[in-house]
């Protein structure tokens, strides 16, 4: 099996997982913008970083931040996917006092470092991040994830200038473009087609990449480092399960009864 | 580091709120490694020797407060603290969120200083007062909050929340000169600790900050009148030094002075530790009334406010006989 057939096999089983959690779960979860970003935290996590590589220093080690924090329960699954967690997850999502909560919270164990869900906070944390590794001469990577609605807070903007005004090429922007947010289609509320431009006018080198399909965001990241990089992650909200692609009423719902088992069917649990 | 004898603390006060700023940064960046962060206030809060000398640990964001804050919390660790500063108002309300989040939510090793608190902006009008950021930042659960009253206080505190790895915001009154209210003797400054300014036994004013000044005179003009005044500086807002604050409540009023609106500050943070009290004097919250004033001199700012000297004994003499 190549690597990338790996990679494809592991998504499959992240998101075997996930669906696996309304099992236990009957509160209403992050479905689409947590489907939307699997193979985009894999490919960071497994396949392109060293954060799930053992024995690397402190200081030559890459760092995640998931800005979008509503995708903590794609990231507690790649994490276990990836054999990053201690124990399974899936009977502690959203339980009492759990630490895996709806929305990331920091934890040192579960390699979070910034808490997020009030959106726009972690681009310009993952930018602060950034400034000490060069100043301290850190060798690794910054990568942050937002959400395309999340472009919509100016708070984001602040940290795009900033990290184009002192050269941030240790920092790396992953757009999960999945075109859906609260309230409807992107496109409708404040557009974010023009995305790329805005970013690459700030100085940004900006590629675009499929967000389902490793060899292509490996080739994304991979791009010149002279910049601060944004990869454009083309994305399919609720990836995976047929009947929350591109609904936006999937963003935050309860999964359970007939539209659970065919959840379950979709993604291999029968 | 400076020594806190007559002469430093006259130098200090000498120097205002923010060149005491900017002296304790630059003297304190000897002793640890910070980082210092600042939203177009490099030069305002008296970085720039700092800035010139430790190049590498000072970060200028622009006129961005929210992205000071959240790159602050990025660029700090236990080991390694920032601090951010910009005026008041911007320091405190415009990244009421990030300092919700980083500071409160993750505890981050950061230090926000909020300068021209109170009035001392008085002539840009109420776009640039701080009367508020009290009531706000004290909410937020975990931080520490200081309000010091001089240039030794100013230079003290500042060192004491660079040395501690709490989240802590700096409510920093006061202009260029600054009243001296310290004295060599006996100085003392511990975070979460109030001192004494003068004993006496008829009214107890606890106050804060620069106002301090005032109500060191509004007690000698009550003491011609044969009313006896002890102060306590409650430089600490958060968390309050209750201790101090009901160890003896024999006066026959507690009046609270500050430089920010009555309502959420140190005059209610007073009243919630003395609410949970059987037998105590009644409260008298002298602070701004909920209004914002027109911009003016510092000093027509204080009497709009009924905070003078003169204000502050006068209604304390009212109310006492």
């Amino acid at each position: 099996m190549t690597e990338i057939e790996n990679l494809v096999k592991m998504a499959q089983n992240v998101r075997r997982t996930m669906v696996s959690v309304a099992d236990y779960c009957n509160n209403a979860i992050h479905w689409g913008s947590s489907l939307s970003c699997v193979e985009i935290l894999l490919s960071i996590v497994s396949d392109i970083s060293n954060i799930s590589t053992a024995g690397i220093e402190d200081r030559e080690k890459d760092i995640l931040v998931v800005s979008k924090g509503h995708a903590a329960l794609a990231y507690y699954a790649v994490l276990e996917e990836c054999g990053l967690l201690k124990h399974p997850f899936v009977e502690e999502y959203q339980k009492n006092g759990s630490q895996y909560s709806e929305e990331l919270t920091m934890n040192e164990e579960l390699l979070i470092k910034c808490s997020t869900g009030s959106l726009g906070l972690g681009l310009p944390f993952a930018a602060g991040l950034a400034i000490r590794g060069k100043r301290e001469g850190r060798d690794g990577r910054i990568y942050c994830v937002v959400g395309d609605g999340e472009c919509d807070e100016g708070s984001l903007w602040e940290a795009v200038m900033l990290s184009a005004q002192l050269k941030l090429d240790n920092l790396a922007l992953v757009v999960d473009r999945n075109r859906l947010q609260l309230d409807g289609d992107t496109e409708s509320i404040i557009s974010q087609s023009a995305l790329p431009d805005r970013l690459a006018a700030f100085g940004w080198k900006v590629e675009k990449a499929n967000g389902h399909d490793f060899a292509s965001l490996r080739a994304a990241f991979s791009a010149g480092k002279e910049t601060p990089l944004a990869v454009i992650a083309d994305t399919v909200k609720g990836k995976g399960i047929s009947f929350m692609e591109n609904d936006f009423t999937w963003h935050e719902k309860v999964l359970q009864g007939k539209l659970l088992c065919t959840a379950r069917g979709e993604v291999g649990l029968i | 580091m400076m020594e806190m004898d007559d002469r430093g603390i006259k130098f200090l006060s000498y120097m205002g709120a923010r060149g005491t700023l900017g002296q304790a940064v630059f003297d304190m960046a000897e002793e640890k490694k910070f980082y210092a962060v600042s939203a177009d206030l490099g030069v305002g809060s008296g970085f720039s020797r700092f800035a010139d000398k430790y190049p590498e640990r000072f970060v200028d964001v622009g006129i961005a407060e929210q992205n000071m804050v959240a790159v602050a919390a990025g660029l700090s660790s236990k080991e390694t603290p920032s601090i951010a500063t910009s005026w008041a108002a911007f320091a405190s309300h415009r990244c009421a969120d990030q300092i919700r989040c980083f500071l409160g939510l993750m505890s981050s090793n950061v230090k926000v200083v909020g300068m021209g608190s109170g009035l001392a902006n008085s002539w840009t009008g109420g776009s640039h007062f701080g009367i508020s950021e009290l009531a706000m930042v004290r909410s937020v659960p975990g931080i520490d909050v200081i309000a010091p009253c001089d240039g030794a206080e100013i230079y003290s505190a500042v060192t004491a929340a660079l040395l501690n790895d709490r989240p802590t915001y700096i409510w920093l009154t006061g202009g260029t000169r600054l009243p001296v209210i310290n004295r060599s003797e006996a100085y003392r400054f511990q975070i979460g600790k109030a001192n004494l300014i003068r004993d006496g036994k008829d009214v107890l004013i606890v106050g804060c900050g620069t106002l301090l000044g005032e109500c060191v005179k509004a007690a000698d003009l009550l003491d011609k009148e044969g009313i006896s005044v002890k102060i306590l500086n409650m430089h600490t807002i958060k968390p309050l030094d209750t201790a101090a604050l009901l160890s003896d409540l024999s006066y026959r009023m507690i009046v609270t002075v500050e430089e920010h609106n009555v309502r959420g500050g140190l005059g209610s943070a007073v009243a919630e530790a003395l609410s949970e009290v059987k037998d105590k004097p009644v409260q008298i919250r002298l602070g701004i009334e909920d209004f914002v004033p027109a911009a003016g001199d510092y000093h027509y700012l204080l009497e709009c406010c009924k905070l003078t000297a003169e204000q502050i004994a006068s209604r304390i003499l009212m109310e006492i006989s």
